[in-house]
């Protein structure tokens, strides 16, 4: 099967995936309770009531509404958010392009770091260095995030006054959410390259390798990095697509972000539905094609696969 | 043990152990033999015997932990191998002695050309670079009679069978230009009519290029068909050590007899002689004489007493690790 032909199938797979995703939304939120209730003041008349049910379409059968979700979707109308009172559309192209752009930074610190930290780590396990990538590792994903954003903006904000504290505008706005963001997917990544590292130099082939008179240093960079790639992506793919799924807020509310994780946890605190329905979309379509990238990396990495 | 003539590697008192949480683990224990230029010497012993761990440890490729050479001395053409610093042990792995592992399945870097890595051999061993190295590695895939070299120069090793990927893996022994061949058990994780055509290429590839190999294995017909001189092993030691027609003919170790004796056995159809008992756990090792609860010419000096090496004919051929070994000639 050719490359252009499995990205092909993957995209439209991608389409049954974001389609499956969609009527997930659509129940869930007519689980989670009746949108008239939240919208209108307590104390509304049960006339107003009926009026904004009517509007709504809330009194069609379900399998109707849930057609016109779906048809008004399909061709990117994603209705008005109630909180801000203009398309979902709109609101989210101005939060999500800079928050992708803030976690891609975010994420080529981390692998800059971590994939050094992972090999120095695996070079002698049980070292000092190695308890020292470790400790280091396990802080990086169990300190709250906004708790290292605070002693970052306090370190090179305040005393040092290096960076600016909060807002947006310049890169220099971008560095510290950036950095701390990072850690988190450092840590993660660090931990699969120090094990994954460790796995390739017990390896057979890695025998094989020293006993031509192979170097460790070579053994290490010309035979072994290639070979922890793919759970290396894998991890990078899967962290990416969790920070942008909302694990950025508290990082962008501490710096005054006006980002995606920002916009999600706000959207949340005003109970806006379609915003919400429409954020989640987006998500997923992300996620999908994220995966996506990574399987036709592994590719790059790994002879064996081949689509 | 010596032989009249310097040998080319000599290993002395080689001792090899595993630390455990349940305690050490000798794998090795006082394994010491030599090797005369172009001669091929077998080390037989059962899976567990310690045959790979000697091999391993010649090149000082066991890991620790848990693994650990304990004593011993390894001698390659004059270079003491253990008392070199480990950077310069890269110029006795691949030009001093080379080794194929037992594994081609897994032996191979999976991400790379099977190409690249035979070059890697060549310009590591042999100073060539560029396209020089290249022509080299794809001779070499020649010689171990790969067809098309040109086109699986850029085969990656899945792209391969098991019998490919073995003779991949003596031409990266090869494309060393080893002094010393060490070939771990190369065909026993291969079918029977692949193992043939290995075998037949090494023999072919002995007289060829010359080398002095030592050829581990478990298989006594291989052992019949490759090997000059043979060295038994059982639970970590060197139990007996003679040339191959003294193997087939007289063996002295009541191991090694038993052994050859159900050979002789199946050969005439017989019942198959079988030795009694279980190999011993490393962990727990019989005293005096490893093999005693097994041996059926067991007195009470092998069970308290460890047997030295008696030279048998007092001509250095034939040694033997027993306390009353065998005189009379197999039947």
């Amino acid at each position: 099967m050719g490359m252009s032909k499995y990205i092909a199938q993957r995209l439209l797979f991608t389409l049954f995936v974001v389609l499956g995703i969609s009527i997930l939304i659509f129940f869930i939120t007519h689980i989670v309770g009746n949108p008239v209730d939240i919208m209108l003041p307590l104390q509304a008349t049960d006339a107003e009531r009926l009026a904004l049910t009517q509007a709504l379409g809330l009194d069609r059968p379900i399998l109707e509404q849930l057609w016109t979700f779906l048809s008004d979707f399909a061709v990117g109308d994603f209705g008005m958010s109630w909180w801000q009172n203009r398309p979902c559309m709109e609101v989210i192209m101005d939060r999500l392009p800079i928050s992708m752009w803030l976690i891609l930074l975010a994420s080529i610190i981390s692998v800059v770091c971590a994939i050094p930290l992972g090999i120095v780590a695996a070079y002698r396990p049980g070292s000092a260095l190695d308890r020292v990538v470790t400790i280091f590792s396990t802080a990086g994903i169990c300190f709250p995030p906004f708790w290292i954003g605070l002693m970052l903006m306090l370190i090179f904000a305040v005393k040092l006054g290096w960076l600016p504290t909060s807002g947006m505008g310049t890169w220099k706005h971008l560095v510290l959410p950036a950095v701390t963001i990072s850690f988190r997917p450092m840590g993660h990544l660090a931990q699969i390259v120090r094990f994954e590292m460790i796995q390739q130099l017990n390896a057979l082939y890695a025998v094989t390798a020293r006993a031509k008179g192979v170097t460790e240093m070579s053994l290490l960079f010309k035979h072994a990095l290639k070979n922890i790639m793919t759970a290396s992506l894998t991890m990078i793919g899967n962290d990416y697509c969790k920070q942008l799924g909302g694990l950025s807020a508290a990082v962008e509310v501490v710096f005054g972000f006006a980002g995606f994780g920002h916009l999600i946890s706000e959207t949340i605190e005003n109970m806006d539905f379609p915003l919400l329905q429409a954020e989640v979309f987006f998500v997923a379509i992300i996620v999908c094609l994220i995966n996506l990238l990574t399987d036709i990396l592994y590719a790059a990495f790994d002879p064996r696969i081949r689509y | 043990m010596e032989d009249s003539k310097q040998p080319i590697l000599s290993v002395k008192n080689l001792g090899t152990s595993f630390f455990l949480r349940e305690g050490e683990v000798k794998a090795v224990d006082g394994v010491s033999f030599s090797l005369n230029k172009g001669e091929v010497l077998a080390l037989v012993g059962e899976s567990g015997s310690g045959k790979t761990v000697t091999a391993l440890s010649i090149l000082r490729l066991i890991a620790w932990p848990p693994g650990k050479i304990v004593s011993g001395d390894v001698n390659l053409d004059g270079v003491d191998v253990f008392k070199l610093p480990m950077k310069e042990m890269r110029n006795i792995r691949g030009k001093g002695i080379a080794m194929i592992l037992q594994e081609p399945m897994s032996s191979l870097n999976p991400s790379q050309t099977i190409g690249r890595q035979i070059q890697e051999a060549v310009e590591i061993n042999q100073g060539l670079t560029g396209e020089a190295a290249k022509k080299a590695a794809i001779d070499m895939l020649g010689v171990v009679r790969i067809p098309s070299p040109e086109k699986r120069y850029y085969n990656y090793p899945h792209e391969l069978s098991g019998g490919m990927k073995q003779r991949i893996m003596i031409a990266i022994a090869l494309a060393c230009r080893p002094k010393v061949l060490i070939a771990d058990e190369p065909t026993c994780s291969l079918d029977v009519t692949i193992q043939a055509q290995i075998l037949k290429l090494m023999q072919a590839l002995r007289k060829e290029i010359d080398t002095t190999i030592l050829f581990i294995t478990s298989d006594l017909g291989i052992v019949a068909e490759m090997a000059d001189r043979v060295a038994m092993m059982y639970a970590g030691q060197l139990i007996e050590i003679l040339d191959v027609f003294t193997l087939f003919e007289s063996p002295a170790h009541p191991y090694t007899k038993g052994i050859m004796g159900s050979i002789m056995a199946m050969k005439e159809g017989g019942r198959l002689n079988i030795i009694e008992g279980d190999p011993p756990n490393l962990l727990h090792l019989p005293s005096g004489c490893h093999f005693h609860p097994r041996c059926e010419f067991c007195q009470d000096i092998c069970k308290t007493q460890e047997p030295a090496y008696t030279d048998l004919d007092g001509d250095g051929k034939h040694w033997v690790r027993c306390h009353f070994p065998i005189k009379s000639k197999l039947k």
